[in-house]
Formats: C-alpha cells, sequence, structure tokens
C-alpha cells in the first residue's frame, strides 16, 4: 500500500509505501532476480536466458498506475492522494558479479541512450510531471539487491531539491543575466583547484560547497536541461566522464565505492528553452570520507539540513584528479 | 547506435523493455531478443498483449 502524504510544516509530499517492507532482501546467488532466467532455473523478472539492457516495472514500488486510494482519509490539514508515478527498475547487465564502472564505454554508452529513451517514454504520461534517474550502490547506502542496476522515479510533482534548484537558477539568472550553472562551470575551469576532468561537453567537479567529502558533480556544458536535448556526441560524452568519473572512485582505494548517483533536469513536459536558466547535471554522494570511516547524515543535516564536510572540495579534487582511470 | 526495443506485459501487469543493440549484441543476447515473444512469456492468455517491436533510435553518419 501507498500514498502520498502532504507535510504542511515543509510543504512536501511523503510517500509512504508499507509493502516495501517485505520486499527482496539480499537474496542467495541461485534466486537472484536481475539475473536472466535459465532453463530450469529459478524464474527471474527477466524471462529470457539473456539480454542487453532491460528495464521493468518495480515489483515492490512506491508510485504505480494506476494506484490505489489511500488508506486513511485526508483532512484539510493534512491531504492524502494515491502515490500516482512509475517506479523503474534499469538492468544494464546481466552479469551480476561486475558493475558499471568495469563494463567497456560502449555499453555506458548505450545506457545513456536507454535513459533517454526513458526519459521520453515516461514523459509522455500526462500523470508524470518529473523524471528521476538514479543509481543506489552498495550496502552503506542501503541497497537490497546486489546485482547492479539503476532505477527511475517519475513522480507526478517536481520533487523539492529539483524545485529548489529551478528556483535558485531561474532567481540567479533573472539578477545576474547569466546562467549560474554556465558560471559555474567558467570559475572552475579558471581555478582549476576544484577540477576532476572535462571533455567538450561536460565537467566533473568536487563543487565548491560540496556536502560530501568525495561528491562529484558532472555539469553539461552545452545548453542542455535534460538528458533527452543531448545529441550523439552528448550523449557520448556523458558516458566517457562518467566511466572516468566511477571509475577513479573504485581506483581511489582500490575497492568497489558505494555512492548515490542522481541526474537532475527540467521537469517532462517542457521546453528547453522554458529552462534555458538551468542546466542538466549528475551529482554522486559518496558516503565514505576515509577508507574506513563514513560520513552520517546526524543531527545538522537530518535536522537542521545544514551539512558538515570534514574535507575541502579542493583536497578531494586533487585526490580524485591525481588518481588513475584504470589500474 | 542502431538500438530496437520490445516492450511486453508480464504475468502480473507489469511492462518490461528489452532493449537491443545490432551493432554491439552477442550472439547469444541477439537469440535472447529474438526469442522474447509476448504469447511465449505471458503464461496467463488474459494478460497477453502484442509484442511491441520498433526501431528506436538509428545513427547512420556518425558512424558509432
Amino acid at each position: 500500500m501507498s500514498e502520498l502524504r502532504w507535510n504542511p510544516t515543509l510543504e512536501e509530499w511523503v510517500i509512504t509505501a508499507t509493502h516495501r517492507q517485505d520486499r527482496t532482501f539480499f537474496p542467495p546467488p541461485d534466486y537472484n532476480p536481475l539475473a536472466p532466467t535459465l532453463p530450469g532455473g529459478f524464474p527471474t523478472e527477466i524471462p529470457a536466458n539473456d539480454y542487453e539492457i532491460v528495464v521493468f516495472e518495480n515489483k515492490f514500488p512506491s508510485l504505480r498506475y494506476p494506484a490505489p486510494e489511500p488508506s486513511i482519509d485526508p483532512t484539510g490539514l493534512e491531504p492524502v492522494v494515491p502515490s500516482e508515478g512509475v517506479c523503474e527498475v534499469i538492468c544494464y547487465t546481466p552479469d551480476p558479479t561486475t558493475e558499471l564502472a568495469n563494463l567497456p564505454l560502449r555499453k555506458i554508452e548505450e545506457l545513456v541512450y536507454v535513459w533517454a529513451d526513458r526519459f521520453e517514454e515516461l514523459s509522455s504520461r500526462e500523470y508524470v510531471k518529473y523524471i528521476f534517474i538514479f543509481e543506489n550502490k552498495g550496502k552503506e547506502i542501503g541497497v537490497t539487491l546486489s546485482h547492479p542496476h539503476g532505477q527511475i522515479y517519475a513522480y507526478p510533482f517536481i520533487p523539492p531539491i529539483a524545485e529548489r534548484e529551478l528556483n535558485a537558477s531561474r532567481r540567479y539568472s533573472e539578477k545576474n543575466g547569466s546562467n549560474l550553472y554556465e558560471d559555474i562551470i567558467q570559475q572552475e575551469m579558471n581555478d582549476g583547484r576544484r577540477l576532476v576532468s572535462a571533455n567538450d561537453h561536460f565537467i566533473a567537479i568536487v563543487p565548491f560547497y560540496a556536502r560530501y567529502p568525495f561528491e562529484v558533480h558532472i555539469i553539461a556544458r552545452q545548453p542542455v536541461t535534460a538528458i533527452v536535448d543531448l545529441d550523439d556526441v552528448g550523449k557520448i560524452a556523458l558516458a566517457s566522464i562518467l566511466k572516468t568519473t566511477i571509475s577513479r572512485y573504485n581506483n581511489l582505494w582500490d575497492r568497489s565505492f558505494p555512492y548515490i548517483m542522481v541526474m537532475h533536469q527540467r521537469p517532462c513536459n517542457s521546453s528547453a528553452s522554458e529552462y534555458d536558466h538551468y542546466r542538466f547535471h549528475i551529482e554522486f554522494y559518496p558516503p565514505y570520507r576515509t577508507p574506513d570511516k563514513l560520513k552520517f547524515l546526524a543531527g545538522s543535516e537530518a535536522g537542521a539540513g545544514v551539512y558538515i564536510n570534514d574535507t575541502h572540495a579542493e583536497v578531494t579534487a586533487e585526490t580524485l584528479r591525481n588518481t588513475p582511470d584504470s589500474r | 547506435m542502431k538500438i530496437v526495443k520490445k516492450i511486453i506485459t508480464k504475468e502480473d501487469g507489469r511492462e518490461l523493455t528489452y532493449y537491443h543493440f545490432l551493432d554491439s549484441a552477442s550472439e547469444s543476447q541477439q537469440r535472447a531478443f529474438e526469442s522474447v515473444d509476448a504469447t511465449e512469456i505471458a503464461l496467463n492468455s488474459r494478460e497477453v498483449s502484442s509484442a511491441n517491436t520498433r526501431t528506436i533510435h538509428t545513427l547512420g553518419d556518425a558512424n558509432v
């Protein structure tokens, strides 16, 4: 049972999804639901004995359409509505032992095309307002299935963080007459201390305002505001800088590096020009601050929304810049 | 990049999309994609929907 409950104190929706309490939790290898279905084997989510990339609706979705009626009656103070939307799982490799960073560049390019296709497909549904593409990687993040995969949440509203970014960039543009992200890119390219890597279409930085020690933002250098705006060269450039970034993460301490990867873009059913004050970008939130210490979201972060970073972006950016792409 | 996709409806009504990349698929993946068929996959005939196959992108000029 899932529903959207309105929080009037923060003016935001909360999704309750009680059926997710019993979702699949680290199944044994023979019962991997994201593997291909082999002859005589356990029937997985993918009814074929091999695949390249498959995308399917989550078996334990937080959002679905049509959505069931809420379990509780709304009040004027605390509305509750059906949790309409779409939750998808993207399986981009049939190999449960690998990860995105280890895939050939070609395979990551193909994934970028799939992301763009999902944006286009889900945007066509009138109840969808925002496409959120992301990946949770690592037990430390709370992943319950170790087979490498990403997800898409197609929300029926613009989520709070996206809304803050869109509004902030609009206000900046109205005040300064320029694009906030373009100005950030120019500053970082000129400064260099927080630069991790760059190509003609993207820049990867540890932002000046990084909240996590090894937080990286990959920002489009061209005026694109959604993944569907990327042309073929742009998609390939995105795949390249993604592979560089996540490979360096793994090579930092010679082990698989957990992170949350999120894609921030304009709302769907909008035009690029409508949001030309904004810029398509991807953010990484890795939880480790040292090889053996996690950064926890404690009182200041969770209760006040004020992050405390134990490092300086200039230091961690230099570390990542000096980390090889391959070993 | 030449991509084809098939969309099927699973037994429980959820949609699944297979993406097939013509230029990079292995023989096993090629055979698997060709084997995808809604009639064969949907065990419950009430939930069978026609497999929807279409080319979503063809990149002829960039040679990638």
